[in-house]
């Protein structure tokens, strides 16, 4: 049997050592190397939006000369229309019921003014363990870190890295993905976690009431989304005897494999 | 130096590519892991364990992994299928796509396992991984071509000096 070289092992094992330091400098939260980051996402982004803008230029070609154009633009106007009634009418609903329960508090003095800072997904994460976004704004549009990202449908989920010209989001749907939420008719209040695949509701206590088809609204708890988001609809509830917290399945309202154009939400 | 270098930029081009090309796409598909096939394309070429690891960890910042897990696992894979596969010629195509569907499931499992250690996080769905796994044998033949046609036109050979299959 051949030896190896004991300059080969010792290699062999900095090498090995270096990704276990990374990590372990990663977990105790001293170090993420967010600048490596920056700089990877700053170099990544203009070749991969200058894929998206090529892409879209051909898909426009298609669409709009060779196909139906004022029958397409018109659906695409009426459904953009109809994303943004649905959002407000929700966010409407959300804020009669709010003022209703202030109505009753003297107190009430201000409310959150968010700016939106519209945004474009560039890119999805190449390594199957963790699917985060790539969108095209970053630093220089005023994008910063732990900034929370909308759709008309509703939440997509958080900033977890910024470079120059692009940001990298993690969705609600992913694992380490957490929202406070609150069921809209229930006033329960949750944990809403990514799986990989889809979502749940921690800690929801067993005598709670919760219904099948309920909406998940961001509760506004957690300091990261504003309160009255549309999150998702419960899809199922299991209730475990020996259990002290119900199994809830959520559908997120976003739907994540057609996702191209988002806000990052800036309070202003 | 240099075939490290391209090594390393070729990497991060598929990567790049791959996650343009994914956003585009209007369903959700499981991912091949470009990184872990480009270990696996060292491993079985002479590129060093020096920039498989500089892979790993560009792949950990791509995704926004914890840093160093991907890079780990990658380093590990390559050092288990050096060792493997000295004596069998591992660079012609079903033998590359049945050691990266291996190798593909291995990754998974160790990644569970290292989140398991770490968090209390729920394990991916067996659809996601298996998918994955396929998805990466699927795309680890063409990938090699592509690399060593690559590696060929700029160096006018490829980091092994010749692949069966391919010539």
């Amino acid at each position: 049997m051949r030896r190896r070289s004991p300059r080969r092992t010792l290699q062999g094992a900095v090498l090995v050592f270096i990704p276990l330091f990374l990590m372990s400098l990663y977990f105790t939260g001293k170090w993420e190397g967010e600048w490596l980051q920056r700089a990877v996402l700053t170099v990544t982004g203009p070749p991969q939006e200058a894929f998206q803008w090529v892409r879209r230029r051909a898909v426009a070609v298609i669409d709009h000369y060779f196909y139906l154009v004022s029958v397409e633009e018109e659906n695409r106007r009426l459904k953009e229309e109809l994303e943004r009634i649905t959002f407000e009418r929700d966010q409407l609903l959300e804020r009669a019921k709010e003022a209703e329960r202030l109505r009753k508090l003297l107190d009430f003095k201000e409310r959150v003014k968010l700016l939106m800072i519209p945004a474009q997904v560039i890119s999805l994460s190449p390594e199957p363990h963790l699917r985060t976004l790539v969108i095209d704004k970053g630093r220089r549009d005023g994008v910063n870190k732990g900034m929370p990202v909308v759709t008309w449908e509703g939440v997509v989920g958080r900033i977890i890295a910024v470079g120059e010209g692009s940001s990298m989001v993690l969705p609600i749907v992913e694992r380490g993905a957490t929202v406070s939420v609150l069921l809209q008719q229930s006033r329960t209040r949750a944990i809403l976690e990514g799986k990989g695949w889809g979502c749940r509701l921690v800690y929801v206590p067993r005598d709670e009431e919760v219904r099948e088809g309920e909406r998940v609204i961001t509760s506004g708890l957690d300091g990261i989304y504003p309160k009255g988001l549309p999150v998702g609809r419960v899809s199922r509830v299991v209730r475990t005897p020996r259990e002290f917290f119900l199994h809830v399945e959520v559908v997120p309202s976003v739907d994540f494999s057609r996702l191209e154009e988002v806000m990052v939400l800036k309070e202003g | 130096m240099y075939r490290g270098l391209l090594f390393f930029f070729l990497t991060w081009l598929y990567m790049a590519f791959e996650g343009a090309v994914l956003s585009a796409i209007p369903v959700r598909v499981p991912p091949a892991d470009v990184a872990l096939l480009m270990a696996l394309y060292a491993a079985v070429s002479s590129i060093g364990p020096g920039e498989v690891l500089a892979v790993g960890l560009l792949g950990d910042l791509l995704s926004g992994m914890p840093l160093g897990l991907g890079a780990l696992s990658k380093l590990l894979l390559y050092g288990g299928v050096r060792r493997m596969a000295s004596g069998v010629e591992v660079a012609v195509g079903p033998f590359f796509a049945a050691a990266a569907f291996l190798a593909a499931l291995g990754d998974f499992l160790l990644h569970e396992f290292v989140t398991a250690l770490i968090s209390p996080l729920p394990p991916l769905p067996p659809f996601w991984i298996l998918g994955s796994a396929t998805v990466t044998a699927l795309v680890a033949w063409p990938l090699l071509v592509l690399s060593d046609k690559i590696f060929r036109v700029v160096f006018r050979r490829v980091p092994r000096g010749g692949m069966a299959g391919s010539r």
